[in-house]
């Protein structure tokens, strides 16, 4: 049961990530920023299940960084795209 | 017992991200998606968090995975409510569907 559960967990959480990258893809400077927080978001999930799947907490440092990597990245984004100024077309 | 409960876990945190992401995929204007995904990402953060505590990790391992989790929890809110104040401030207070236009295009110039 446990196996199953595991695997469907990854899976789902690669759906996610293929929703999220979409949106990502799709015109719109907001809406990108927003699905690529989404997928760092989705990516510490996938860190965090595969550690407990396997047993291993090698790559549990990579959740770290990515949940502190998209906090910068998106405020800074934020920063930027809130400035009038600049033609974001 | 501790492992079952800990994988439901961890596949419940995994359904709500899937929802978010539809959310974020499906919704209308800019500031629903903004709604979408600032709301059910800490949430299933922390599920697959506790989720893996329960299931049981190395000893090491907790306080990253911790770490982790809390970390989003304090930075996700923050990012999408500045992405949102961002979204407003460009597009001059018409944020509803009618924005939808001016924003998803990318030329919210003013």
């Amino acid at each position: 049961m446990t196996p199953i559960l595991f695997t469907g967990s990854l899976l789902l959480l690669g759906i996610a990530a293929a929703l999220a990258l979409a949106r990502a893809l799709r015109p719109g400077d907001a809406d990108r920023v927003l699905g690529l927080d989404t997928l760092l978001a989705v990516v510490v999930m996938a860190v965090i299940v595969d550690a407990a799947r396997r047993g291993d907490d090698t790559y549990l440092d990579v959740a770290v960084v990515a949940a502190l990597l998209g906090f910068v990245g998106t405020v800074m984004l934020a920063w930027y795209l809130g400035r009038k100024e600049i033609d974001h077309g | 017992m501790g492992e079952l409960s800990g994988a439901v876990l961890m596949f419940v945190g995994a359904s709500l991200a899937v929802v978010s992401a539809i959310g974020i995929h499906r919704f209308g204007s800019p500031l629903a998606r903004a709604h979408a995904a600032g709301k059910a990402a800490p949430v299933a953060v922390v599920l697959v968090a506790i989720g893996a505590l329960v299931h049981g990790v190395a000893a090491s391992a907790g306080g990253r995975i911790a770490l982790a989790a809390a970390l989003v929890v304090i930075t996700s809110p923050i990012g999408v409510h500045v992405l949102a104040r961002a979204i407003r401030r460009v597009s001059d207070g018409h944020v509803g569907p009618e924005a939808q236009g001016v924003a998803s295009r990318g030329r919210y110039r003013s």
